[in-house]
């Protein structure tokens, strides 16, 4: 028997106007920022229409921007007015119902396969949409996955990616920066990203006009201009004088929290914070031990810990051996039934519903899959 | 458990005197509370107790959060995998727990306390997660500026722990 996947059909070859890349696009590929909060990409104008957005610091906080949503919007519901049937009313969803629409659709994609009944993914942009990797940026189980998909790609694979994949990383790393900006986490991951993301223009072999290289430097640079000049939310809490902070906490529970920092570096970059938290960090050798369990096997751990050795040095013997566990909350997995890419969490809508199963893809497994499409 | 005691009250009051009401197999997440109930005897009764459980480190704004965060998760299942993988899982948070958790600095440390105090485990390892989190993939002058800390090393200090970590590296 054939495969015959839940919906064999094409969804049609409607084009939408889009906000976020500045052009148009089939709407089968479900534009990412077809939502309630879309993500802002500072972008400097190209055309006519996105002269408000020519500063980007304007575009990450002025509050025209609302207006410049509606003006999309409305585009996009003037150009799929005329549509019939399904196709039409997808679309029409502007922010107000798209809630209700987003608790149907569940990212997912599939790889290309030989079979002509069959819509494979085709572009490593068109799986970034798919699996909507920019939004899922915001929810924390999924983005220490995100993050090291795009730290490979901006580290290694900037000379193959095209440029449209680039303006979807791209894409993907402004969402990155804005989560971290606003909630103040991963300041430095993010930084690290941008800047690898624009040190990496500069080689020889990169896809895209002189001109659009320009563009994303400076939409790198503006960027890193967010996330390195705001912290308005902590100022605000340091007004409360009574309110308790960090080094108020006892020892013990410093010790917990230490405890859950799962990397060698962030130990090391906290013991540099302050004289306490270095106390801890250096005198604790259980924070160590606990680290060594996390990230070794005993039978590994039997063989470098000798009597005379601290955790401490034992744990950098065992990661020059051995490397670091890499675990995710959520990660990629692959339907083995019908092909699908999609989030653990999410599930993916599949023939066999819950029953077909699944293998998990790691992020470098997860790149090279969508470099040779 | 029951069901008669399902529905069975627990008065607890807070700090500043105020008595708040808590179904038993809620506050059972406290360990605290939960043994004190059973070492006093008072899970024989089967009636409210009259003289409220004094919370004394907790105030009540506290207090009614951490009560608040029991009811959702009262029914979870027991982990069951070892804790010292599931502890450094910090990206691990259950989307409520993300929504809970957005709160002030403050609020978040005293929830810490408070569920250090009444030994409540799932709610100090998911405020500690949040904290660990705070840290995370920051330089020591953003992780400063996160928790506003003043800077009490000597730029010689500075050096010196620098070199220190490096020697851990190679």
């Amino acid at each position: 028997m054939p495969f015959i996947g839940r919906d064999w059909r094409a969804p049609g070859e409607t084009w939408v106007r889009t906000p976020h890349t500045n052009g148009w696009e089939r709407t089968k590929l479900r534009p990412v920022q077809i939502s309630s909060e879309p993500i802002l990409i500072p972008q400097v104008a190209s055309s006519p229409t996105l002269l408000s957005a020519s500063s980007p610091k304007l575009a990450a906080e002025g509050p025209s921007l609302p207006a410049r949503f509606g003006l999309y919007d409305s585009e996009q519901n003037s150009s799929c007015g005329s549509l019939p049937g399904s196709t039409g009313d997808r679309f029409n969803s502007s922010s107000e119902d798209s809630d209700s629409n987003d608790a149907t659709w569940i990212p997912h994609c599939f790889v290309k396969s030989t079979s002509k009944e069959f819509i494979g993914c085709t572009s490593m942009s068109e799986a970034f949409h798919r699996l909507d990797l920019a939004r899922a940026v915001n929810d924390v189980r999924r983005f220490n996955f995100i993050c090291k998909v795009v730290q490979i790609l901006v580290e290694e694979k900037l000379p193959n990616l095209s440029a449209t994949a680039r303006k979807s990383l791209l894409g993907i790393l402004s969402a990155i920066c804005f989560r971290s900006s606003n909630e103040d986490v991963h300041v430095s991951t993010a930084k690290d990203l941008v800047t690898q993301f624009g040190n990496g223009l500069d080689g020889v072999h990169i896809c895209g006009s002189p001109q659009l290289i320009s563009r994303h430097h400076q939409t790198a640079s503006s960027l890193l201009d967010l996330i390195s000049e705001k912290n308005v939310r902590t100022a605000a809490d340091a007004d409360d004088e009574t309110a308790l902070t960090f080094l108020d906490l006892p020892r013990e529970v410093v010790l917990l929290i230490l405890k859950r920092l799962s990397d060698h570096n962030s130990l090391l970059e906290a013991s540099q914070v302050h004289e306490a938290l270095k106390d801890v960090i250096d005198g604790e050798d259980r924070l160590w031990q606990s680290l060594c369990h996390f990230h070794f096997q005993d039978y590994q751990i039997k063989n470098q810990k000798t009597a005379g050795k601290s955790w401490r040095q034992a744990f950098f013997d065992l990661k020059k051996y051995h490397g670091c566990r890499e675990l995710y909350a959520d990660l990629i997995h692959i339907c083995c039934h019908c092909k699908a890419l999609f989030w653990k969490s999410l599930g993916h809508p599949c023939v066999r519903e819950t029953s077909a199963p699944s293998v998990r893809v790691t992020p470098r497994q997860f790149v090279d899959m969508l470099i040779y499409l | 458990m029951t069901d008669a005691k399902n529905e069975r009250q627990i008065k607890i009051s807070s700090s500043d005197n105020e008595i708040i009401l808590v179904p038993r197999n809620v506050i059972r997440l406290s360990t605290t509370i939960n043994t004190l109930l059973q070492d006093l005897g008072l899970d024989d009764d089967e009636a409210t107790n009259a003289e409220p459980i004094p919370v004394q480190n907790v105030a009540a704004p506290i207090l009614r959060k951490v009560i608040s965060w029991c009811q959702y998760h009262y029914q979870d299942p027991v982990p069951t995998d070892d804790s010292d993988s599931r502890e450094k899982r910090t990206d691990d948070i259950s989307s409520w727990d993300t929504e809970f958790l957005k709160v002030d600095q403050g609020t978040l440390f005293e929830l810490i306390l408070a569920a250090n105090y009444l030994d409540i485990k799932g709610l100090l390892d998911v405020t500690c997660k949040a904290v660990a989190n705070m840290i995370k993939g920051k330089s020591p002058e953003e992780i400063r500026r996160t928790f506003n800390i003043k800077n009490d090393f000597t730029p010689e200090e500075e050096e010196q722990i620098r070199k220190e970590n490096a020697w851990c590296e190679d």
